[in-house]
């Protein structure tokens, strides 16, 4: 049975975008998630992935040519196919209750809340047992806008049921969550959920890791097959559920304001990493009286080249170095497979706040690279970031991310990690302070920073030893110098 | 056709089925000699006689307690109450015995008499001389409940009520009596007790008034039409008991909204029952729940303060565009 995919929804209100490339050909067999198309919006280059596994039997589309929402891009052979197919979709195991979810008449409930975020990360944390959370039924009972009536006008009811569909599997999209007629019939036509969940994929720091560069993960899972003398078991999976809202119009007057696009991701991404990840957080203080004399002097210098310098890019450069020492805070848990990947290449992350929101842009082979050129590329992303000119490939595939709030003030705040990363940097505002140093009280200048870890991943004392091994090499800039 | 205003209408009227019926008579304070307050018995006394147009005493239960047994022995009175304000005096006559009697009779007596009352404001009148208390009159089983929303349907349905065989209590709206002129037709015409009209057609929304609203529901219409493009079809009501609840459940299975306007305060008033109905009918049409445009449930207020009690047209325009949008 030929199963037809058009263009999801991409949110933000767009319509249409244009092909950048169609990475899949005809009779190509490809596994779920794995990367379809490259289409172009008004706002970024946005990688589509694929819905499910199965072999391409035709491609509609083809590069430059502008499609609307709802246009066919890929029609899929038969799903038994999957099965048989390569890369992800085939490695997950299923459990022999649970197969693989058939396209189903109704779409799957994708509630606007969290339940939605963790629905599809948990799905790939936790493989087949995730997948049977996911299914109609149990959402619907299972989250808390499953409780009470759906919100939707009698109109809408009736058209729900001539339709066949079911109100609580529809994503509302109306006034105070409300399912309109539109929602009930793009449900119909089977393209609402699909929707939805793509334009939850779509978004950029998720996408880099649902699709996991292969390439990158092989060789550490070859390497660590010694070490696999136990069985590697999946975790078990997490439910988390949002209980209703109480009215709060009780209490006085309340307006509603839908979020932006921008705006759910991070908010689907914090909810899932604070959901999933036991965090913990290591405070330090690095002494950055010599490096904060070598920037001053070399303030003039940089910008005769055209380059404003800044601590950031010493960070970053300090904090790629510490990683190489301590490989397990450069890592993500494979809750599925039990493991942990290590990663055996150093993209940096570095938050910078937009007006829209918060948006993580990549540096990549941080160790590799000589400061001044990460001073550069750093003054360059964070400038697309804040014309909004990211393509994805500038927000994904980091693998420790740097967040500085020393701009702002304060004295010190504990970041959630950048999910599926293993660790996070926090840094505050650098201040002169009296520190006794050899029984006397000199001025020097301190930064406090602030380590949040993944606590399965490690413990107190590897996140205080690496802490330990960034504030060194801030403390001894030489070191910076040499890549110590 | 004649162009004539709703006095002039109603004064046709009575003339008509007085002509056409000699059992047919009109009673009530000042209606005979001055041709009633509001000239609506004008030249009946000069034509028909004393004894069938008869001036009363200042006794509202006299007035009806005598039309029931006038009626009972078979004429058919037309009494008049000077403001329905003042109807309490003989709302027991009212609804103990001219609503009863046919029930109470086993159906041997039937109470063949039009109780005509002014009612409503918009005409800066006194306490007791503006209120709009016809779901009084709606909620009393064995009684018919008429409003009509210009000339040529006072003419008709005073006609139609004249000619019921049952007690049917007759509203004018005292802002329509010299309001705007209508053709009204040179033939005797009766239009049918418990029948609504479409005022105006439309898709958009069900917009449901009655007697002097009726006015205020068009205009808004007009405006509604012209800013914001949605057709809202006015459905006047005409009677408001019985109520004609397939004409109402029709028009918002075709147009899946409503809003209801009345001049009576919100509470227990006919726009309850009104939305009950549609809710019955067109529960699987509505596309947002129903509003009312009302009066405030307040003592009518003074005349200095009652623009702001009586729906007006931006109210209106108000509830109809928010709930297009809902």
């Amino acid at each position: 049975m030929p199963r037809p995919f058009a263009l999801p929804d991409l949110g933000e209100g767009l319509t249409e975008a244009e092909i950048v490339k169609v990475l899949v050909g005809e009779g190509d067999v490809v596994a779920e998630d794995a990367p379809l198309l490259e289409v172009e919006t008004d706002k970024a280059t946005v990688e589509i992935p694929s819905p499910f596994a199965g072999r391409v039997a035709r491609v509609h589309i083809q590069p430059g040519q502008t499609v609307k929402v709802g246009e066919v891009l890929v029609t899929f052979d038969d799903s038994s196919v999957a099965s048989a197919g390569q890369g992800r979709g085939a490695s997950e195991p299923h459990s022999p209750r649970t197969p693989p979810p058939a396209p189903s008449p109704l779409p799957r409930r994708q509630p606007a809340t969290v339940a939605n975020v963790s629905e599809q990360p948990v799905e790939h944390a936790a493989g087949g047992a995730g997948r049977a959370g996911a299914s109609a039924p149990a959402m619907a009972t299972g989250t808390g806008i499953g409780v009470g009536p759906v919100p939707a006008t009698p109109a809408t009811r009736r058209l729900a049921r001539e339709l066949g569909v079911e109100l609580r599997a529809v994503r509302a999209t109306g006034p105070a969550g409300r399912v309109t007629d539109d929602d009930v019939r793009a449900a119909a036509s089977g393209s609402a959920s699909r929707s939805s969940s793509l334009a939850a994929r779509v978004n950029p720091a998720q996408r880099g890791q649902a699709v996991a560069e292969p390439g990158a993960a092989a060789p550490t899972r070859g390497g660590a097959d010694a070490e696999r003398a136990q069985v590697a078991k999946p975790l078990a999976p997490i439910g988390a559920e949002a209980p209703p809202l109480p009215r709060f119009e009780q209490w006085g007057p309340v307006q509603r304001q839908p979020l932006s696009h921008l705006r759910r991701t991070i908010a689907e991404r914090m909810a899932l990493s604070a959901t999933l990840i036991p965090h913990v957080t290591h405070f330090d203080r690095a002494d950055v009286t010599e490096l904060d004399a070598i920037i001053r002097r070399s303030v003039e210098p940089a910008r005769e080249r055209g380059l404003v310098l800044t601590l950031t890019s010493f960070l970053l450069k300090a904090a790629a170095l510490a990683l190489k020492e301590h490989p397990q805070f450069n890592a993500s848990l494979d809750g599925a497979a039990g493991e942990l990947i290590l990663k055996r290449y150093y993209h940096l992350g570095v938050a910078v706040a937009t007006e829209r929101g918060l948006i993580v842009p990549v540096i990549r082979d941080v160790d590799r690279k000589p400061l001044v050129e990460l001073q550069r590329e750093l003054a360059t992303l964070a400038q697309r970031v804040r014309e909004g000119k990211a393509t994805l490939d500038d927000l994904r595939g980091g693998t420790f991310t740097i967040t500085n709030i020393g701009a702002l003030g304060g004295t010190g705040a504990i970041p959630i990690i950048n999910y599926p990363e293993a660790a996070i940097l926090g840094v505050a505002r650098a201040r002169e302070e009296p520190v006794v140093l050899e029984g006397r009280i000199v001025p020097r200048t301190l930064l406090p920073i602030s380590l949040t870890f993944d606590h399965r991943v490690a413990d107190g004392a590897d996140g205080a030893r690496f802490a330990a091994a960034i504030v060194r090499r801030l403390e001894r800039p030489e070191q910076l110098l040499l890549d110590w | 056709m004649a162009k004539l205003n709703m006095v002039k209408a109603l004064n046709l009227a009575l003339l008509e089925e007085m002509e056409r019926d000699n059992d047919v008579l009109v009673l009530g304070e000042d209606v005979g000699v001055d041709g009633g307050v509001f000239r609506v018995t004008d030249d009946l006394q000069r034509k028909f006689g004393s004894q069938r147009v008869i001036d009363s005493p200042l006794a509202e239960a006299a007035i009806i307690g005598t039309a029931v047994g006038m009626a009972l022995y078979g004429l058919k009175p037309v009494c008049e109450i000077q403001f329905s304000g003042f109807a309490f005096q003989c709302f027991h006559q009212i609804e103990n015995h001219c609503a009863r009697y046919r029930m109470r009779s086993q159906g041997r007596f039937h109470i063949p008499m039009v109780i005509r009352m002014p009612y409503g404001g918009g005409v800066r009148a006194l306490e007791h001389h503006s209120e709009s208390e016809e779901q009084f009159y709606a909620h009393i089983p064995g009684l018919k409940m008429v409003i009509p929303s210009g000339p040529r349907t006072a003419r008709g349905l005073l006609a139609a009520a004249i000619r019921d065989p049952d007690p049917v209590i007759f509203f004018e709206a005292k802002a329509l009596y010299h309001a705007a002129k209508e053709d009204v037709p040179d033939e005797s015409e009766a239009l049918p007790i418990g029948r609504a009209q479409i005022a105006r057609e439309g898709d958009a929304l069900t917009l449901v008034a009655y007697g002097a609203m009726l006015r205020v529901a068009l205009e808004a219409a007009d405006i509604l039409r012209t800013e914001d493009g949605a057709g809202v079809e006015v459905i006047d009501l005409l009677t408001i008991s019985p109520l004609d609840r397939d004409a109402l459940v029709t028009s918002v299975k075709k147009t899946g909204r409503a809003v209801v306007v009345h001049e009576a305060p919100r509470s227990f008033g006919p726009g309850a029952e009104i939305a009950a109905s549609i809710m019955d009918g067109a529960f699987l049409s509505l596309e947002a729940p129903i509003r009312r445009v009302t009066a405030h449930d307040v003592p009518f207020v003074g005349f200095a303060r009652e623009k702001a009690n009586v729906p007006d047209v931006p109210r209106v325009v108000a509830a109809v565009r928010e709930t297009l949008a809902f």
